[in-house]
C-alpha cells in the first residue's frame, strides 16, 4: 500500500527560509500509531528521498492533529536568484509512493 | 458578545520572500488594506478596546511602517476620531549587527550563507522581531492603536493578556491559535477572526462567526503550519511549549487548552534582511521538437556557452549576470530535490530567467536571449526555422529587481534590549 492511499492529505510548505516541513495527516490514532510502530517513515528514509543528511531529519508524531510532520533543510533559503517554488508547496510528490506495509492498513 | 480586551492583526510574515522588505514595497494594495484597516480600526474604537497591528505592510520595515501610518491617519480623519497612537521601529542599526558579528553572537539560522561585515553593510534594510516587550510599553503609555514593525506572530496578541497577569504559557499559547485568524477553523476561506478567552489555568478559542467552528484538531493544528516542530515556537525572550497541552472539544465550535507552558531562555532577536542581487527579466518559450526535446541537456550546454560568448562580446562577464533556464515538464518545481529520471513529456516549457547584476546589463542580454536559444542548431535539422515558441510579444518580460536574504540570523542580546532596541514613539491624533 502506498502512503498517499492511507494518509488524508500530504503537504509540503517551508518553515522560514530555511527550513522545508511536510505534513502527513491520517485518518484515525489507531492508523497514526500502526505507522509509528512499523517506523516506516524514518530519517534514513527521508534522506534517500531527499538530498539531506540524515541527522538533518527531524520527524514528529503530533497526536492533537494526527499527523506526522517531517522537517528537513531547504538549501538556498526561500525567495532567492534559484527559487523554484516559492512557498514550498509542490515538493512533497517523493513521499506520496512510500511503501507502507500491510500491517498498516486501517481497518 | 462580550467585548475583547484587544484587536489585533497580523499584517506581515517573512514567507513573502526578501522583495517586499528588500524594495520597501507594501506587500498588500493600498484599497485593499485600507478596507481592512478601517472595518478593524472603527470596530476598535466604536468599542474603545486597543487596535494593534503588528509586522505593518508585509516586511514591518521603515517606510512599510510609515505607509501604513499614513492610511491610519487617513482613515481617522475620514471616521472623524481622535486617539493616541504608538508606532513602533524594527530596523536595526547595521553598527550593531557588525559589532554582534564580531563578537560571534550573530548566528546563522539554518543553512544560510556566511554574513559578512561588507554584506551587512550591503543589506538595503534589514529589521529585527521583536517580541511582547514593546507593545507593552505602548500599552503603558496609553496607546489606542500601536502600528509596528517587525514582530513574531504571538507577539502582537500576547502582549495585552500579559500586561492583564496572564500565565504566560496560557497568554502565548492562545496568542498563537489566534494569530493566524480563520486557520484556526475548519473552513478558513469563511474568513472568520478567531477569539482566545483566557481563564487562570486554561484558555478557550472559538470563531467570532457564527457558522465558523474550531476543532480540536484545527487549533492544535496551528503549531503545525509552517513550523519546523509542533510543540515549541521560539520567541525572543522564551519558547512557547505545547508538549503537555491538552485539547478538549467544548462544544461544536469551541475548543479549550490547558497545559501550555512558556519556558524563559537567553534573549535573541531573530534578524532578516534583503540585498539586491540584481535585476531580472525572463523569456517564456515552449519547445516541442522531440528531436530537441530528446537532446535538452546538450542543447541547454550550447545555449549557455554562446551567452557567454554573446555577454563577452558586450564587454560583460560571468559575474555580470547569472542565466538559468527552468525547464518544465522536466525539474523546474523541484530542481536538486527531483528524483524521477525518465522524461518523456512532448512539450516542455521554458522560462529562460536572466539575472544582470545591472538593469542595463539585464535589458541588453535578455535581448539577445531568444534569438541566440532559437537559432542554435543542434540536430542539424533547423533549416533556418526555430527551437522556441513564443506565446507573447515582446517575448522577454522585465521582471524587476531580484532581492535574496542577506541575513537569516539570530542576534544574541541583553534582557534590556528587548525593549530598547525598538523605538516606541506614540502621537496625539486628533479630528479635524
Amino acid at each position: 500500500m502506498r502512503l498517499c492511499d492511507i494518509a488524508t492529505f500530504i503537504k509540503s510548505a517551508n518553515a522560514g527560509a530555511s527550513i522545508l516541513t511536510f505534513d502527513i495527516g491520517l485518518p484515525t490514532a489507531d492508523a497514526m500509531e500502526r505507522v509509528r510502530k512499523s517506523e516506516v517513515i524514518n530519517a534514513e528514509l527521508i534522506a534517500r528521498l531527499y538530498p539531506v543528511r540524515r541527522q538533518d531529519v527531524r520527524i514528529y508524531y503530533y497526536l492533537p492533529s494526527l499527523v506526522i510532520k517531517i522537517s528537513i533543510p531547504r538549501p538556498g533559503g526561500n525567495g532567492g536568484l534559484d527559487e523554484r517554488d516559492f512557498d514550498g508547496v509542490q515538493q512533497f510528490a517523493p513521499l506520496l509512493t512510500i511503501d507502507v506495509p500491510d500491517l498498516v492498513q486501517a481497518s | 458578545m462580550q467585548c475583547p480586551h484587544v484587536v489585533a492583526c497580523d499584517a506581515g510574515s517573512a514567507d513573502f520572500g526578501p522583495f517586499y522588505l528588500g524594495s520597501g514595497r507594501m506587500q498588500k494594495a493600498k484599497g485593499t488594506l485600507k478596507r481592512d484597516l478601517r472595518l478593524l480600526l472603527s470596530g476598535a474604537l466604536g468599542a474603545g478596546v486597543p487596535f494593534i497591528a503588528g509586522s505593518a505592510g508585509g516586511a514591518g520595515s521603515a517606510p512599510h511602517l510609515a505607509a501604513t501610518v499614513d492610511l491610519v491617519r487617513e482613515i481617522g480623519a475620514e471616521l472623524g476620531q481622535s486617539f493616541r497612537m504608538a508606532t513602533i521601529t524594527a530596523d536595526l542599526p547595521k553598527a550593531l549587527l557588525k559589532s554582534r558579528l564580531r563578537e560571534g553572537r550573530l548566528r546563522p539560522l539554518g543553512e544560510v550563507e556566511p554574513l559578512t561585515e561588507n554584506r551587512i553593510d550591503n543589506l538595503t534594510a534589514v529589521v529585527g522581531m521583536m517580541g511582547a516587550e514593546p507593545y507593552i510599553e505602548a500599552l503603558e503609555r496609553a496607546a489606542d492603536v500601536i502600528i509596528a514593525g517587525r514582530s513574531t506572530d504571538p507577539a502582537i496578541f500576547a502582549a495585552v493578556p500579559l500586561l492583564m497577569g496572564a500565565d504566560p504559557g496560557l497568554a502565548w499559547h492562545a496568542a498563537k491559535c489566534v494569530d493566524k485568524g480563520s486557520l484556526a477553523t475548519t473552513r478558513p476561506q469563511e474568513g472568520s477572526p478567531v477569539l482566545a478567552r483566557i481563564h487562570d489555568d486554561d484558555f478557550t478559542v472559538e470563531p467570532t462567526r457564527g457558522s465558523s467552528e474550531c476543532t480540536v484538531a484545527t487549533v492544535a493544528g496551528i503549531t503545525l503550519h509552517e513550523n519546523a516542530d509542533p510543540f515549541h515556537v521560539a520567541q525572543p525572550g522564551g519558547v512557547i511549549n505545547t508538549e503537555q497541552a491538552v485539547y478538549t472539544q467544548l462544544d461544536q465550535r469551541r475548543v479549550r487548552v490547558r497545559g501550555s507552558r512558556y519556558d524563559p531562555a537567553a534573549p535573541s532577536i531573530k534578524v532578516e534582511g534583503a540585498e539586491l542581487v540584481g535585476f531580472r527579466v525572463i523569456l517564456i518559450a515552449g519547445v516541442r521538437d522531440p528531436r530537441l526535446i530528446e537532446r535538452f541537456e546538450e542543447f541547454l550546454d550550447a545555449y549557455r556557452g554562446r551567452m557567454l560568448k554573446v555577454a563577452q562580446s558586450f564587454g560583460f562577464g560571468p559575474d555580470d549576470y547569472r542565466l538559468e533556464v527552468r525547464v518544465y515538464g522536466k525539474d523546474a518545481v523541484m530542481g536538486a530535490f527531483e528524483t524521477v529520471q525518465a522524461h518523456d513529456a512532448h512539450e516542455l516549457g521554458l522560462v529562460v530567467d536572466l539575472v544582470g547584476r545591472t538593469e542595463a546589463i539585464a535589458s541588453t542580454l535578455g535581448s539577445r536571449l531568444g534569438p541566440t536559444g532559437s537559432r542554435l542548431d543542434i540536430t542539424g535539422k533547423l533549416g533556418g526555422g526555430g527551437n522556441f515558441a513564443y506565446p507573447f510579444s515582446p517575448s522577454v518580460i522585465p521582471v524587476g529587481p531580484v532581492y535574496q536574504w542577506g541575513a537569516w540570523h539570530l542576534m544574541d542580546v541583553e534582557p534590556a534590549e528587548l525593549r530598547s532596541l525598538f523605538a516606541v514613539d506614540v502621537q496625539e491624533i486628533r479630528a479635524a
